[in-house]
């Protein structure tokens, strides 16, 4: 099973719709396999906030129209930030009935009332253990930086590094939300405080965007990637429904589950998208990957090894944090990434001897991971 | 906080009843004390959250169970706080038996925001029809946010009574009649007599001198204004009106309730249709002189309003759902007690009350309605 076709459309505050980001990052993806949309057998989309934003459900419906006289089997998968994650698994599933099936992921998060959007992404939590107390997604991992700073030792300037990084690595990603921005450790380290002890820089940014995945059955060209494994774990939907909070389950046992069907290990890994909704996020994954013990990933971030040159290079698009985060696009955005890396087709920001790459894609405060491996074949 | 499997030990957080893995049974575990173990002080808004910062703190029980609370004050790692009750409020009058004369609006919402604050609301008006109808409309809208289980333990704390003497062994007593002095004179003359002497005795009153109704009783010490907004269950304001006798003890015991009843309560003096009213009557008496001398369309007048000053209705059409007959007669209480021109009430309101055009309620105001 192989990607063979990647498509992304600029992320940032865009003055496109849902159906135009959709319908963009599907023919890239389409132009870039060179398999036509006629030989789609079927498609799966991941969106998040279309109900409670947009008012717009029946979504596969919607990608019908956008595809006249195909009328092929659209489904819409949501698992919250990780449903294009989540929609690349289903669409490897069907492999055994499909030849090419395309996924597509699509967020539009801009010109909504502040407040409102807030509320809408608390959807992904408890209504009552978490939404009711007021427990907005910077809040609940704002918790998770302050047990990991107790247990670990971890500090604001760690998270910060984190930050810096991935703005650094978008500066290089002409797609990127933050491609023009620049920023350094003082700006960071000034931002206004959201949740103690997280500040406006260590949150990802309220992004539209759509990425869009071809996956075939068999390889046709030399520049498809092989898919090695996909694995899907669930949690408990409340940070309060475990017990402890600085690790998340659902990445541990996706994790194992999948380096099993790969048949590599954790220091096998060459490049890795890891899901930095918050800085924190990133140095949890770090951890429930294998990429280090428990309570080091700071250890790994002070000595530049997730940089682009370093030994793990982490979101080289610049992640969620900087290339953006328009919610159910982020799975496949993320996948795009690791095949333009395996390609070599990455440009500036091209890591050199990449071979795996992992993408780790979550839904909620941990209750959903996804995650994938690829590898670029000889 | 969370549900056992009596057999397998599975901990759920939801009451599921039985275990869906051995198929026992699944019982509550009662609260015990929650040790602190994380907390974050959240500082940007959400709908449902506008007020900011507030704290959510991550606490555990003695098993290890994790949980989130939302707090208004900061409690620190270590700290050990008391199992959640009724819980997200800051009040702890939770169990009150109160009393409530008077079944107009601000009565009923009055008694529905009590009831669900787990109070016991004793509701007094002169006719038993009128009694069966505030129940009927009470448990409606108490089933639209609560579980039926939960409305109807709520409604077994509602009793409704055609005698105001019932009101003998009551914490506090909210009158909330119509706003007109002789007839509130005289229910307080009457709860006087009838109430514990250590009740507390409150009035609704919007515009009418706190300290003159407090006249009524042997002790105003006791006597204070709880000054609900319309509809209650959705205005987060109380006014707590402190008349010049009303001790500390009966201010506190205010405050204190209107926390429990899960509002933010404002400390004022006894004083002309005290802060909101206040501000409010010049602003509507302006807004009828725009439109009586035709500086600008009824809409537009709205418009401006809502857009330039981000108040989510117009002062026109808050006129026509207060009622034109209501504001009148706030305005000429003020304007009587003050002996200021600035109150003096703008002819169109003065005349349109005269034609019966009252707002909403006669389906003819600033706007018309059907």
């Amino acid at each position: 099973m192989y990607i063979s076709g990647i498509g992304k459309t600029k992320f940032g505050v865009l003055d496109k719709g849902l159906p135009e980001l959709a319908y963009e990052a599907m023919y890239d993806a389409i132009e870039d396999s060179g398999i036509p949309i006629t030989e789609i057998d079927a498609i799966y989309v991941g969106n998040f906030l279309g109900g409670i934003l947009q008012n717009q459900l029946h979504m596969n419906s919607l990608i019908s129209s956008l595809l006249p006289g195909l009328n092929i089997p659209i489904i819409r998968i949501e698992t919250a930030c990780s449903s294009s994650g989540a929609a690349l698994h289903q669409a490897i599933i069907s492999l055994s009935r499909y030849k090419n099936v395309l996924v597509l992921g699509v967020e539009k998060m801009n010109g909504i009332d502040n407040s409102l959007l807030t509320k809408g992404i608390c959807a992904a939590g408890d209504c009552c253990m978490d939404q009711n107390n007021g427990l907005i997604f910077p809040a609940a991992y704002a918790l998770v930086a302050k047990k990991h700073m107790e247990e670990y030792g971890t500090t604001a300037d760690d998270l910060a590094l984190v930050a810096l990084k991935s703005h650094e690595n978008a500066n290089l990603n002409e797609k990127a939300h933050f491609y023009h921005k620049k920023v350094d450790l003082d700006m960071i380290k000034r931002s206004p405080i959201v949740c103690t002890p997280l500040r406006l820089f260590d949150c990802s940014p309220i992004s539209d965007g759509a990425a869009a995945l071809v996956v075939s059955r068999e390889k046709r060209s030399k520049r498809d990637i092989k898919i090695l494994a996909s694995s899907l774990k669930t949690d408990t939907i409340s940070l309060a429904q475990r017990k402890d909070i600085t690790s998340f389950k659902a990445t541990r046992l996706a994790a194992a589950e999948a380096y099993k069907e790969a048949g590599i290990s954790a220091k096998d890994v060459d490049i890795a998208e890891v899901h930095d909704c918050f800085t924190i996020s990133e140095l949890v994954a770090m951890e429930d990957l294998g990429f280090c013990k428990p309570g080091e990933s700071k250890d790994l971030v002070r000595k530049g090894e997730t940089k682009l040159d370093g030994r793990i290079p982490i979101g080289t698009g610049g992640g969620l944090k900087a290339n953006g985060h328009p919610i159910g696009a982020t799975g496949a955005s993320q996948i795009c990434e690791i095949v333009a890396q395996l390609r070599g087709e990455a440009g500036k920001r091209q890591v050199k001897g990449a071979n795996i790459g992992l993408a780790q894609n979550i839904g909620g405060v941990g209750g959903t991971c996804v995650i994938h491996i690829l590898k670029k074949e000889d | 906080m969370v549900f056992v499997c009596k057999k397998c030990g599975k901990v759920y957080y939801y009451d599921v009843k039985r275990c869906i893995f051995c198929r026992s049974e699944v019982s509550e575990k009662k609260d015990s004390k929650l040790k602190v173990k994380a907390f974050t002080e959240v500082l940007v808004p959400s709908s449902d959250h506008k007020q900011v910062p507030y704290f959510d703190v991550l606490v555990e029980d003695d098993q290890g169970n994790l949980g989130i609370i939302k707090s208004g004050v900061r409690y620190d790692v270590g700290h050990t706080l008391e199992p959640a009750g009724k819980g997200k409020d800051k009040g702890s009058l939770h169990g009150l038996k109160m009393g409530i004369v008077g079944t107009g609006v601000t009565g009923l919402g009055i008694a529905e925001v009590a009831l669900m604050h787990g109070m016991e609301v004793r509701l007094i008006s002169r006719t038993e029809d009128r009694l069966k109808k505030a129940g009927e409309e009470i448990s409606r809208f108490m089933a639209k946010f609560m579980a039926e289980k939960d409305k109807n333990e709520a409604m077994g704390r509602y009793r409704p009574s055609a005698r105001i003497e019932d009101l003998g062994d009551v914490d506090l007593v909210i009158e909330s009649v119509v706003e007109d002095k002789k007839t509130k004179d005289e229910y307080f003359r009457k709860l006087d007599k009838i109430c514990k002497k250590n009740a507390v005795i409150a009035t609704n009153t919007s515009s009418l001198s706190v300290d003159e109704l407090g006249e009524n009783l042997k002790d105003p010490s006791r006597f204070l204004g709880i000054h609900f907004f319309n509809p209650v269950p959705r205005m987060a304001l109380v006014e707590v009106v402190k008349g010049k006798n009303t001790s500390e003890k009966t201010l506190n015991f205010a405050v204190e309730f209107a926390e429990t009843l899960g509002k933010s309560p404002v400390i004022t003096k006894d004083s002309p249709c005290f802060i909101v009213n206040r501000i409010m009557v010049p602003y509507l008496n302006e807004a009828a002189h725009i439109y009586g001398e035709g500086v600008a369309s009824k809409e537009d007048i709205d418009k401006a309003v809502k857009l330039g000053l981000n108040h989510p209705m117009g002062p026109l059409a808050l006129m026509d759902l207060i009622g034109l007959d209501v504001v009148l007669e706030i305005m000429n209480n003020i304007r009587n007690k003050t002996n200021d021109r600035k109150y003096l009430p703008a002819g169109i309101m003065v005349k349109m009350v005269k034609e019966g055009k009252l707002g909403r309620k006669s389906g003819q105001g600033f706007f018309k309605y059907s």
